[in-house]
């Protein structure tokens, strides 16, 4: 009885696994499913998944919108980070998912800035047969050490949630490939607003962030 | 901004009136034939995926062959149009309107002597250096102005042929391109998001009831009336049907431009409102209101965005527009026979003596049919939930400070006129809706309807807190004659604002509020 429970888990298992699943599609053809400009149906064209992950160079910079001192992350910053993204295709030229971006800093003070951007996303290609595309969403951001103070003191730790927006453009290459590579440019923005660190109320508070990037796409 | 807006009808209608002397003589020139029917069936008939959202503007498979002096399927194919009475698709002219329409706002606002219009390349290159920030202007000016604003850059989109989501996009690059270059100002993320998604919601709701005016069938000076009164509507799509003259090109109208339902409400009356103190204020107020029906929400596939939707306008009753509310259906799915589930965007304005409050929001919401009652009565439910990407609402000032209020500008002194110093006395954040509603209908016309509903925001710019907004709502309607009732509405605001911090105690408010007025139903 056993056996027979672990066998059938193992078919199920087996049943469930993309490239069969694929193979299986290909061979059925069904007519309702769009296909891309081209001649062959790869496997990518038929997959649904959307994963990508990389890493861009980051400036970023933290600032109110007036008399923000040039101290703390209201200097630029620069650094690296790191982001996923998983999802699925919803037509030949639109995939959605969700979007997370850890980007870790050194403040002019010394402290540890950290922003994690947890985003619904979105991604455009308007020109199937190209690799451009155009990406945006919107979402939360966790933030770390946003330090921002009239004084020359070092501010207390905080931690804040803030509003993210992310916009972008790139380069896609392999799109007929499960696996690919692009690049791209993006903006992240974590649109803290008003909050107190050591008694002092910093108000509209905002994070840019500006990246170059690759990743590796699979699909 | 809101001068800004109206100064850009102005210029569509001038722009139309130029236009007009060629276009009315192509009109009369025009052979008077009889009108087509309406190909409607093909709204709800086609089979696609879940997500098989239309891009591409694709062409109809199939298209009848026209009568004679009407455009053929090769000719309208020829000219990129994805229907007869579609628009020439042009991505490129999309681009380049919207820059017109960024280039005009820009001008208008340099004539009324706007500081923030004096544009050069540093000051491009300043905003570009410092990237986003939270800006200060007015409650109008970024809660229905920058709205407005985007619904011109999406209907520069769709004018030119692009589809709703291409348009959505075009809608984000215009106001992008407006905040980084069309004002000295730094780029607001809080104008971004509500001129791109507010422009969507309004640009769609403007673009399907333009069309509804438009009578591409007719000819000669009814058709030009009705085109201009189009272009009092949706003055980008107007401006660029004169300019293309499309105004006077006799065809069949974009099949998705015809809504499988309609029905209007106007509604005249006054309304007395209370106080978080008072029962009521002895001032009545005077109010105009505006709801249509296009199409019917309530039943029906759909992945057609907008082909179903709300809209409610309040004019008077303590503001020039006091409310504004639209609801558009993205996706729409039966489930068995009386249950439908719909994705919908909703746009929400609503400005008063007592309060304001404003939203873009996303929801989920399930609907429930009871048909067959006696009587000829029929009942309809609905619940929904879902999320705010960015609302805004009045601040609460903390104990021992003062109540909010702009600051005067001094001659000769501070920013200059158009440079909004704060303070904003108004808070913005992301937040979550729900509620639920009822109607009770005989013969098909609502005589009860109940509503419920609660709008959440953290406020992110602002102090710290979440603040819960609810409304219950009944209307009674009486039919008396005709299309011709009256009704009486009761409804009761409350709000409660939970300060992060807790040295700030949480604050309550509520304000009841009784209408009694005249309706007048077009359907």
């Amino acid at each position: 009885m056993r056996l027979r429970g672990l066998a059938a888990g193992l078919v199920a298992l087996a049943c469930l696994t993309p490239v069969p699943a694929g193979a299986q599609a290909s061979s059925s053809a069904s007519p309702s499913a769009p296909q891309p400009a081209g001649d062959t149906v790869t496997a990518a064209d038929r997959s649904r998944t959307w994963i990508v992950i990389g890493g861009t160079s980051t400036t970023l910079r933290g600032d109110c919108q007036e008399g923000c001192p040039a101290h703390g992350t209201g200097a630029y910053l620069h650094t690296g980070s790191v982001l996923g993204v998983a999802g699925v295709r919803l037509n030949p030229q639109v995939d959605a998912g969700l979007e997370v971006s850890w980007v870790p800093a050194t403040t002019v003070d010394g402290q540890d800035f950290r922003a994690t951007f947890l985003l619904a996303t979105g991604q455009f290609r308007p020109f199937r047969s190209s690799g451009f595309f155009l990406r945006g969403g919107m979402g939360m951001v966790f933030v770390r050490n946003f330090v921002l103070g009239e004084k020359e003191e070092v501010m207390p730790a905080i931690t804040s949630k803030a509003l993210g927006v992310t916009y972008g453009a790139g380069w896609g290459f392999g799109l007929r490939k499960r696996v690919g590579f692009e690049l791209f440019g993006a903006q992240h923005v974590a649109a803290l607003g008003d909050f107190q660190t050591g008694g002092v109320n910093n108000e509209n508070v905002l994070g840019n962030f500006w990246s170059v990037g690759a990743a590796l796409v699979f699909r | 901004m809101l001068r800004s807006s109206v100064l850009f009808f102005l210029a569509c209608l001038a722009v139309a009136v130029t236009a007009r002397p060629a276009s009315a003589q192509t009109a009369l020139a025009a052979p008077v034939e009889p009108p087509l029917p309406s190909p409607t069936e093909s709204l709800f008939g086609s089979a696609r995926p879940l997500f098989a959202f239309d891009f591409a503007g694709e062409v109809p498979e199939a298209a009848p062959a026209a009568p004679q002096g009407r455009p053929s399927v090769v000719d309208w194919q020829a000219e990129r149009r994805a229907c007869a009475g579609c628009p020439r698709r042009s991505v490129g002219h999309a681009f380049l309107d919207t820059t017109i329409i960024n280039g005009f706002y820009e001008l208008a606002n340099l004539a009324r002597g706007q500081v923030t219009a004096h544009i050069t390349p540093k000051t491009w290159w300043a905003n570009m250096e410092q990237g986003w920030v939270w800006d200060l202007d007015d409650f109008g000016v970024n809660q229905i102005g920058h709205p407005y604003q985007g619904n011109n850059y999406f209907n520069a989109a769709r004018a030119n042929g692009l589809s709703f989501w291409e348009s959505a996009g075009i809608t984000a690059f215009g106001s992008g391109t407006w905040e980084y270059y069309g004002e000295t100002n730094h780029a607001s993320v809080n104008d971004l998001i509500n001129t791109t998604l507010g422009g969507i919601a309004l640009g769609e709701m403007f673009h399907r009831t333009a069309w509804l005016v438009r009578d591409t069938h007719a000819t000669g000076k009814s058709r030009m009336w009705k085109e201009i009164g189009g272009l009092a509507i949706d003055p980008v799509t107007g401006a660029k049907r004169f300019l293309s003259d499309d105004s006077s090109r006799v065809s069949d109208k974009p099949p998705d431009m015809v809504p499988s339902a309609l029905e209007a409400v106007g509604s005249l009356g006054v309304l007395s409102r209370g106080t978080n103190t008072n029962a009521f204020e002895g001032d009545n107020k005077g109010f105009l209101e505006m709801s249509m029906l296009y199409g019917d929400p309530r039943v029906g596939r759909s992945r057609t965005p907008y082909e179903a939707f709300s809209v409610l306008l309040r004019f008077g009753g303590g503001g020039g527009i006091s409310e504004a509310k639209v609801r558009g259906r993205l996706v729409g799915q039966p489930i068995h026979d009386r249950f439908q589930f719909n994705v919908t965007q909703a746009y929400d304005f609503i400005k008063n003596d007592v309060y304001q409050f404003g939203a873009q929001s996303f929801n989920g919401n399930l609907a429930f049919r009871v048909g067959g009652l006696s009587n000829g009565l029929s009942l309809w439910m609905m619940g929904w939930g879902g999320l705010t990407a960015l609302g805004a609402v009045d601040s609460i000032p903390l104990e021992g400070d003062e109540v909010c209020a702009p600051a005067e500008p001094a001659e000769g002194d501070g920013a200059g006129q158009g440079v909004s110093e704060g303070p904003r006395c108004y808070d913005y954040g992301p937040g979550s809706d729900f509620g639920a509603r009822t109607v009770l209908a005989h013969k098909g016309r609502p005589i009860v309807d109940f509503l419920y509903e609660t709008h959440h925001l953290y406020s992110l710019d602002g102090v710290r807190a979440n603040h819960f907004l609810q409304q219950l709502r009944l209307d009674l309607l009486v039919p008396l004659k005709g299309p011709v009732g009256v009704g009486f509405s009761g409804e009761y605001f409350d709000r409660r604002t939970y300060f992060s911090s807790t040295d700030n105690p949480t604050q309550k408010f509520h304000y009841p509020q009784v209408r009694l007025f005249m309706t007048w139903r077009f359907s």
